[in-house]
């Protein structure tokens, strides 16, 4: 009966195995069936049908047969499922095949899995690090193998002995600074003094300190914005919640709140509200609110006017840059080592004028296609 | 009659999970087309379960006694930065290895003395002892990376003779000698005897305190074996490191068949979980299963192989 009970088990766990690896795999996309691509663009423009035709077969052949691994640091927010789903659906769509590896926030073992994807042999690396230092050992190994690496968002240490093929970084320091701005503007205009507190993220991260740094390096500049408070609050929304409950319990004067990242937004938001100091921009009540990534989330609380301005941090952005590199490589152009740019602040206003990536279908990301950008223009002609 | 029943018991664990690693093994190369045993992919799956089967050890004396250590993760990343620190500030090599075993071996001294001398319930001990070491070593580091080490410091994961991994020599020759010290050892007989029933053994003049001091200290030490192996790795420490060391150290040891009441548990059981462990991630990586599909995966399969050896464990207590 025991051996039978273990042999049930056993099989059962084979057809889960089984199920996962064909219900989970990478998304590969008919070429054929693609849609929402820049050839339908092209199409819009008035590009005839055949042309539409032989420009879709072109579009979904530009990464004909190539593999792409994308590292990331972890898939549970906004911010990185979008980046991940966003450039495999580019790549699945312009015939290539990317897989995604979740460390879950671990260097030890993102370290580990960029030795597994190795063994994969992919034409380009892409990987977002968790730890600027812990991960180089692991890249050296990558160079060994002579597989091009592409660095999204997050850097690596100065003068590592590693050779990065293109790195594609927001200036996290911009992101605070366009908040302390804000502030400064804001507080000179009404005629007080701004009293900040702020939520930060996990401070073992380098974004987390530069986006702090950012804020204070501004704020500094100025006599009417005055930092009283900063928590850690790990980039979670409860750890969030429970920091500003104790921030603006102990300095009741606190009239702003900086957030380091929209996915403790909730938090804040709800911790305001918990207070009974939760109102819109306008309110005499109001608190202001200054964020960082511009997500759905922030894009929801900006639109409901509990939040004044968000500094973008596009998601989307980084891996349509990513994706063009990738292809450009492939097609054999140069390419520039570093795409740095700086980040766009959003208030309510801006929110409907233009294509925010917090505002976009997250549902729909396989079909939204190439970005018209200009941080970086794809080389490769499509035509 | 009962202790043979348990020994029966323990072999039937293992050969399920034996089985179940051939099984594993057998559909991830089928699904890879052959990847999935490539000489390096190997070497990636038994390098990855070195500090699990490493920390895992730790956890089946532990667990053997009946207690859990929840204070791995905290105990490795403090002593890593601390080692860190005294290495980038010039501080003989040497030193800073004894150093990192001596700081893994005093935290299991607090664990172990307060659980096995003063009572304390392991779980929250443990657990409590997590959050100091974790927010010591933040603390400590000012919540940064640290790195800039002596090259020398490489030498744990470099290759023997170009193929052996160094991780895996240390996990083998902790392994080696555990298993001396389970099987051969005067220790090793009251370890599962104060694990099966610790007031027998204590009317049968076994010192159980010791008995669960001790076992903590060689978690704690092998903790700080843990700390140089990953320094070594990735030549920095920092507070994300790694993550759940400890979940992952428990589910090794029971899925090697370490029963988490105690009185059972081998070393080499615990290798296998440990590896079959970093099979599971590495084969699902390499198939492309999505990252939310993997972890339901894992863990249905770790609460599977716990489930029989539950439902075994309930007809012996019935028997």
């Amino acid at each position: 009966m025991k051996k039978l009970t273990t042999l049930m088990i056993i099989a059962t766990m084979a057809l889960i195995l089984a199920a996962c690896s064909s219900g989970g795999g990478a998304v590969t996309t008919s070429p054929a069936a693609t849609k929402g691509t820049s050839a339908e663009k092209a199409a819009e423009s008035g590009a005839g049908t055949e042309t539409v035709g032989v420009e879709t077969a072109r579009a979904a052949e530009m990464l004909k047969g190539k593999k792409i691994i994308y590292v990331a640091n972890e898939c549970a927010s906004d911010w990185q499922a979008v980046s991940t789903e966003y450039l495999k659906a580019l790549v699945n769509q312009s015939g290539g095949n990317c897989q995604i590896f979740n460390p879950e926030n671990d260097a030890s073992k993102q370290a580990q899995m960029v030795e597994d994807a190795l063994v994969l042999k992919p034409d380009v690396l892409v990987i977002k690090p968790i730890d600027q230092a812990a991960i180089i050992p692991a890249l050296k190994k990558v160079n060994e193998a002579k597989i091009p690496i592409i660095l999204l968002d997050t850097g690596i240490i100065e003068n590592a002995d590693v050779d990065i093929f293109c790195s594609i970084q927001t200036d996290q320091k911009s992101l605070g600074q366009v908040g302390a701005e804000y502030v400064a503007k804001l507080a000179k205009e009404g005629g007080y003094e701004a009293k900040v507190v702020t939520v930060l993220g996990d401070m073992s991260s380098n974004i987390a300190h530069n986006r702090r740094d950012g804020f204070n390096e501004i704020a500094d500049l100025y006599d009417n914005v005055t930092v009283l408070a900063e928590t850690e609050s790990k980039w979670d929304p409860s750890a969030a919640y429970t920091a500003v409950i104790d921030m603006m319990t102990r300095y009741p004067e606190a009239n702003t709140i900086f957030c380091c990242a929209d996915c403790m937004m909730s938090g804040v938001v709800q911790a305001l509200n918990e207070l009974g100091r939760l109102a819109p921009v306008g309110d005499e009540k109001h608190v202001t609110i200054v964020g960082i990534d511009c997500d759905p989330n922030g894009c929801s609380y900006l639109e409901q006017g509990y939040v004044d301005q968000e500094a973008e941090h596009n998601a989307a952005l980084h891996s349509d840059i990513a994706y063009k590199v990738i292809v450009d490589y492939v097609n054999g152009y140069v390419v520039p080592k570093t795409i740095f740019f700086d980040t766009t602040p959003v208030t309510k206003a801006e929110l409907d004028s233009s294509d925010r990536w917090g505002r976009l279908n997250m549902a729909n990301v396989a079909e939204w296609g190439v970005m018209d950008q200009d941080v970086y223009k794809m080389q490769t002609p499509e035509k | 009659m009962k202790a043979a029943k348990k020994k029966h018991m323990t072999s039937d664990n293992k050969g399920a999970l034996l089985l179940l690693t051939a099984l594993i093994c057998v559909l991830f190369t089928a699904g890879t087309q052959g990847l999935f045993l490539d000489s390096q992919n190997i070497r990636n799956i038994l390098v990855a379960a070195s500090l699990n089967g490493i920390i895992g050890i730790g956890m089946t004396f532990v667990l053997i006694t009946g207690g859990i250590d929840l204070s791995v993760t905290g105990n490795i990343i403090m002593t890593s930065l601390l080692i860190s620190k005294m290495m980038m500030n010039g501080i003989n090599w040497g030193v800073c290895l004894l150093a990192a075993v001596l700081i893994g071996s005093v935290v299991g001294i607090i664990n172990g003395v307060a659980v096995g001398r003063f009572g304390m319930v392991a779980f929250v001990v443990t657990m409590a002892m997590n959050l100091v070491t974790t927010g010591y070593g933040k603390m400590f580091s000012g919540g940064l990376t640290l790195y800039g080490f002596p090259e020398i410091h490489g030498i744990f994961c470099k290759y023997l003779f170009g193929i052996i991994p160094g991780p895996v020599i240390m996990m083998a020759i902790v392994a080696v000698l555990a298993s001396i010290v389970l099987r051969y050892t005067n220790y090793g007989r009251r370890l599962y005897a104060v694990g099966g029933n610790s007031r027998a053994a204590w009317m049968s003049g076994i010192k159980t305190s010791r008995v669960v001091i001790i076992a903590y200290i060689i978690s704690g030490f092998l903790c700080g074996l843990g700390a140089i192996m990953m320094t070594s790795k990735l030549m920095s420490a920092s507070s994300t490191m790694i993550s759940n060391t400890e979940m992952d150290a428990i589910a090794a040891a029971v899925l090697g068949g370490t029963s988490l009441s105690g009185g059972v548990g081998t070393v080499f059981g615990t290798i296998i979980g440990a590896i079959t462990i970093a099979m599971i991630t590495n084969g699902l990586n390499l198939m492309g299963v999505s990252p939310f599909a993997q972890e339901i995966c894992k863990g249905i399969i770790i609460f599977a192989v716990v489930a029989v050896d539950a439902v075994q464990k309930r007809r012996q207590h019935e028997a």
